[in-house]
């Protein structure tokens, strides 16, 4: 027995991606790409041949891809979210992770890490299918034009800048998940929230709503915005903030 | 020393009081029945020995540690079953303890070892939420004894089990404190307490009305005998000279409260002595479930 967080992180790690919702979170974002991809090129092959396009990468590939994420992805975190919790809740089986031998910091960290590990492999499985796409274009269908431009430092800050967003909006589904038994309200605040930061994207509060950060990847991409802004800054305040926050209402749980 | 020891245990949940003043001596390697009705408060002890309630108050001590002081150290030591078994549904009964073999580190053979001991080996493919009602409960006590505790708390372990499955349970439980571990273990079904406890607690409106052996619970009461004699009125009028309370008369028997041994062989040589032809005697314990009833009754006054 060791009660290290090493030991809480393999354990999660082993009951947690037992969980389909994981798999959820891990894939699908990249297999959208994929079928975006294989979309553009039924549209080609239906409207008789490519045209040649202004930087592809951002107006074909990119738009269609994150008009997609910016939707899909803080709901696919709300419900992996809510999963990681959600395997406890099933069976009271908070009795059992609070009888073994680790401590409840412990446990609560390997959880949080497991989540932004997860987030990241994600985002990295989705980066290399999005620069794996634009290739596979390139190959199929040169006068497009996806060779002739090297995107590739706006595509790597918009996916980063989105990792930092979704690692936000995750710390506050966790939060959530912790203080809402029920799954309606994590994934219906989650759902509102991602509504309503599309509604006021444009107002200067939004950047203190880390779910604008979907909705901004796209406009970074389309604008080739590669630099931080306030919202990535308040983001990155955002996790430290609410990863306080779900450690306390995690402590609270033990309390049957 | 005492595998779990508390002082002056008290718990509030706002100004309702749970439990007072509850002072628990479990000896070590000692098979303690933790008896209550519902509402009593015996999950509510649970769950504080456990630390899935807060004490304050630093009154409970496992195994001789302090549990606000050395939590995770004396989880390494407790096995638990706690009302309904835990155990997650999404994997295999193989994979929930594999899950703590990950933590306890106990090697491969444990998991089959475990398995053989609560006879799950078939069904250890199996997704846990597809196993009966019986075989989840093995399965939670396959996970309360898995790194092989000293101590085990068990709230209702033999729940849901089929009358064969009491049998082996009762027989594994057995099996662990030949061993010697201590098992702390609260149950409805009296009789099976009965069989297995050697030490009793009984928790009424959050107070220990009792505490001690069994022997000694048992020997708090009379014991009724029928005795079917050559002469029973005689032997009815003889009995009641020499101080023994007379139930009932009926024919050529004769019912007699006795309270301890001495009594019963003092009653034998009465009735020996004045020549009283004695052909049959029958001997009737109240069981467990009397004495608690009546200890409940006199507790409510």
């Amino acid at each position: 027995m060791a009660n290290t967080l090493y030991t809480a992180f393999l354990s999660e790690k082993y009951k947690l991606l037992r969980n389909r919702g994981i798999f959820g979170v891990l894939i699908v974002p990249t297999l959208l790409v994929f079928a975006i991809a294989g979309y553009i090129s039924y549209d080609i092959v239906n409207s008789g041949g490519p045209t040649a396009i202004p930087n592809p990468w951002k107006v074909l590939l990119g738009r269609y891809v994150f008009q997609f994420f910016y939707l899909l992805y803080p709901i696919l975190v709300a419900l992996f979210v809510f999963a990681c919790c959600d395997v406890e809740y099933k069976n009271n089986n908070y009795k059992i992770l609070f009888t073994i031998p680790i401590s409840k910091t412990h446990i609560f960290f390997s959880k949080t890490i497991f989540i932004l590990l997860t987030l990241l492999f994600s985002l990295l499985f989705a980066y290399t299918a999005f620069l794996m796409s634009g290739y596979l274009l390139s190959q199929l269908y040169p006068v497009l034009g996806f060779q002739n431009y090297d995107f590739r430092e706006v595509i790597f800050y918009t996916f980063l800048k989105l990792f930092v967003t979704l690692s936000a909006i995750a710390m506050i589904q966790l939060a959530l998940s912790l203080l809402f038994r029920s799954f309606i309200y994590p994934i219906g605040i989650s759902m509102f929230m991602l509504a309503f930061s599309v509604l006021v994207a444009q107002k200067s509060f939004s950047d203190f709503i880390p779910y604008t950060g979907a909705y901004n990847a796209l406009m970074n991409i389309l604008s080739e915005n590669d630099s931080f802004t306030r919202l990535d800054n308040s983001n990155i305040l955002m996790i430290v903030l609410f990863m306080l926050i779900s450690f306390y209402l995690f402590g609270r749980k033990g309390q049957f | 020393m005492e595998s779990i020891l508390t002082k002056q245990l008290s718990f509030k949940i706002g100004s309702k009081i749970i439990l007072d003043d509850i002072n628990l001596q479990v000896p070590e390697k000692g098979i303690y029945g933790y008896l209550g009705r519902n509402g009593a408060g015996k999950s509510t002890t649970i769950k504080l020995l456990l630390g899935l309630l807060q004490d304050d108050t630093d009154a409970i001590f496992i195994q001789g540690e302090s549990l606000r002081d050395h939590r995770t150290g004396i989880h390494a030591k407790v096995g638990n079953l706690i009302e309904a078994p835990c155990y997650y549904t999404k994997l295999t009964v193989f994979e929930n303890l594999k899950y703590l073999d990950i933590i306890h580190k106990k090697g491969g053979n444990r998991i089959e070892e475990v398995l053989e001991m609560v006879d799950l080996h078939r069904e250890k493919k199996k997704k846990a939420s597809a196993l009966s009602m019986g075989m989840k409960q093995r399965l939670g006590i396959a996970m309360a004894i898995f790194h092989d505790p000293q101590l085990l708390i068990l709230d209702e372990p033999l729940n849901g089990l089929d009358p064969q499955g009491i049998v082996e349970m009762r027989n594994l439980f057995r099996q662990l404190n030949e061993q010697g571990k201590t098992i702390f273990l609260s149950s409805h079904i009296l009789s099976e307490l009965e069989k297995i406890a050697t030490h009793i607690g009984i928790i009424e409106g959050g107070k220990m009305i009792f505490q001690g052996t069994k022997n000694e619970l048992l020997g708090q009461v009379d014991q009724e005998v029928v005795i079917r004699t050559s002469d029973a009125g005689a032997a009815a009028l003889l009995l009641q000279h020499a101080g023994f309370p007379i139930l009932k008369t009926d024919g050529d028997t004769v019912v007699v409260n006795v309270g301890d041994d001495q009594q019963f062989a003092a009653l034998i040589k009465s009735l020996v002595e004045q020549q009283i032809a004695i052909y049959g005697i029958e001997s009737h314990s109240k069981d467990l479930e009397q004495i608690f009833i009546n200890l409940i009754d006199s507790a409510n006054g």
